[in-house]
């Protein structure tokens, strides 16, 4: 917490600034102590809709992984900036613009009628609050037959109140090829990341068709059964489909989403049915792509990788253990202009951890949402 | 808190406000990023992290109803403050006096002394807030937890700056007579 004496009133007289001073700092520590419980969701949930599981809406035990996950932006809190790395260390920093790295299992076939069978859908829409137990890409598990590993799928999550895309490599069930299994995963499935989500309903009916680079994906209307969609919501998610085709597809494009066939005006905001290619303001400005959400990983020196372009290319990294208290941190620089690949490392014992990386606000935490810009969070654990 | 996320100057990459959610995408986004920090808020502003979450919990509830007419999760974000504000102050309506005397959980023993110290500051200071009038506590955790602006607090609060003002002025002067006492003169 800055030690700032003066509060917003400026004519404060000055034998109240020690007082002040105690204050803030007795707050901010009272606050620390405070650990929300992780049920929240599903109780109002419960109340918006109806009890859907368990019966008794009995608040949980806190959990101790309140860390920096929903950090408010409208609390000034103070990156621990100046304070570089504690027990972290920058392990290096690739200067590669690299794209989608993914390892299509399957090469992209010239037709492919995508509409699994439920039983190889195990997954399907995962109910709101929990997320799919797929493992991790970087698993190193023998291949499960019909499914299809490493497949990039894009999420939209929300940022300074905008929406940007973000990606995942998923193991998804083998919809015919691994462009169709990526397109259907986007539509049918929920992001690992609970701070990601999409619109979309898993449509009836999807097919998906390659020619050369063109990519068309026609869909059953059901895929658009969310109401109240407006048009940045509906123009992010109609390119969540685009980046999530050309990545699988490995293609520049163009994509050309159908409705049944023909054109359709989708959620009353964007017309389909015209080729379309990749809007490239629609990336998140940071990328956090391993460790992916819950992932289990080996003891010792844990490797961070990302992919980032953001203003001054000041990416702030911090890993809290599960009591929520930092155990490593520190920043890299990256080049300006261009999304750049960075990495660092933290050597870590046993334990659950969240790691954070954000931006430093450039206008000084002025900002409403506070400084810390275009914020990810992980959860992962060591073992 | 009116104002808008301005441009992070160089990256050229904000997109212009007017981000459209659907109230069940929304109400998601919002839990991840407000949740915490509200339940924080607010049990600063109770006393007590059960009823904090309670009152978040109405929040949200009144917030997705509420969401066609918002379909902003800036101004979501600050309806939900307010909602909180709101709800924190009725729930303090209805509990008596002894919650307000309800001492802070005692301090941790263990630790260097220096943190140990602090310790005991911390809990005569939230000693001496829980003993002040909930209005001035309300103005004092806004001010000083939430930093929020005289003007915020004054449309958070639903009375004028002047009174504001007067509100802080007083309580902070309280507090500081209280650990004053405390100390046995100045602190």
């Amino acid at each position: 917490m800055s030690p700032t004496d003066s509060g917003p009133f400026a004519d404060e007289p000055p034998e109240h600034h020690p007082t002040a001073r105690l204050l803030r700092g007795a707050l901010t520590r009272e606050a620390d102590m405070v650990r929300p419980g992780d049920h929240g969701l599903e109780r109002i949930t419960e109340q918006l809709h109806g009890p859907a599981g368990v019966p008794g809406g009995e608040p949980g035990p806190p959990t101790p992984l309140a860390g920096r996950r929903g950090r408010p932006g409208w609390l000034p809190w103070v990156a621990g900036l100046a304070a570089a790395a504690v027990v972290g260390v920058i392990a290096g920093l690739a200067v590669v613009t690299s794209d989608d790295q993914t390892v299509p299992v399957a090469a992209p076939t010239r037709s492919e009628p995508a509409d699994p069978t439920p039983s190889v859908d195990p997954s399907g829409p995962a109910p709101s609050g929990t997320s799919p137990s797929d493992p991790p890409p970087t698993a190193t598990e023998a291949p499960v037959t019909g499914s299809l590993d490493q497949v990039p799928v894009y999420w939209v999550g929300a940022s300074r109140a905008s929406l940007w895309l973000y990606r995942e490599f998923r193991t998804v069930p083998d919809a015919g090829g691994v462009v169709a299994s990526a397109v259907r995963a986007a539509m049918s499935q929920s992001p690992l990341d609970p701070d990601y989500s999409t619109p979309w309903r898993q449509p009836s009916r999807l097919d998906v068709t390659t020619e050369g680079d063109a990519i068309t994906i026609d869909v059953s209307a059901d895929a658009f059964a969310s109401t109240d969609v407006g048009s940045d919501l509906a123009a992010t998610a109609v390119q969540q489909l685009v980046w999530t085709a050309t990545a699988a597809a490995q293609s520049p494009g163009p994509v050309t989403v159908l409705v049944d066939g023909a054109a359709y005006d989708a959620w009353g905001a964007v017309a389909l049915g015209e080729p379309m290619t990749r809007d490239g303001d629609a990336r998140a400005p940071i990328w956090l792509d391993t460790p992916t959400e819950g992932a289990d990983l080996p003891a010792g020196e844990v490797t961070f990788t990302g992919q980032a372009n953001v203003f001054e290319g000041n990416i702030v990294w911090e890993v809290e253990d599960a009591g929520g208290a930092l155990v490593a941190d520190g920043f890299t620089t990256a080049a300006m202009g261009e999304f750049v690949a960075y990495t660092f490392a933290a050597t870590l014992p046993a334990g659950r951890y969240v790691v954070s990386v954000h931006s430093p606000d450039a206008s000084g935490g002025e900002s409403p949402e506070g400084d810390r810009m275009f914020e990810q969070t992980r959860t992962f654990s060591v073992s | 808190m009116e104002s808008r996320p301005r441009a992070a100057a160089g990256d050229g990459r904000e997109r212009p406000r007017g981000a459209v959610l659907d109230a069940e995408t929304a109400l998601r986004v919002l839990y991840a990023s407000h949740w915490r920090q509200l339940v924080r808020l607010a049990a600063l502003l109770l006393g007590s992290t059960s009823a904090a979450e309670e009152v978040v919990q109405d929040a949200f509830v009144a917030m997705y109803h509420r969401w066609h007419r918002l379909e902003d999760p800036a101004a979501a974000g600050a309806y939900l403050r307010a909602s909180v504000v709101n709800g924190c102050r009725s729930a303090h309506r209805h509990r008596q006096v002894e919650e307000r005397h309800r001492p802070p959980p005692p301090p941790e023993p263990a630790g260097p002394d220096e943190r140990a110290e602090q310790r005991e500051v911390d809990a005569a200071v939230m000693t001496a807030l829980r003993r002040l009038p909930a209005r001035q506590q309300e103005i004092l955790v806004l001010r000083y937890y939430a930093d929020a602006s005289e003007g915020e607090i004054a449309d958070l609060v639903g009375i004028s700056r002047g009174s504001v003002k007067t509100h802080a002025h007083r309580g902070l002067g309280a507090l500081r007579s209280a650990l004053a006492d405390r100390a046995g003169g100045g602190s």
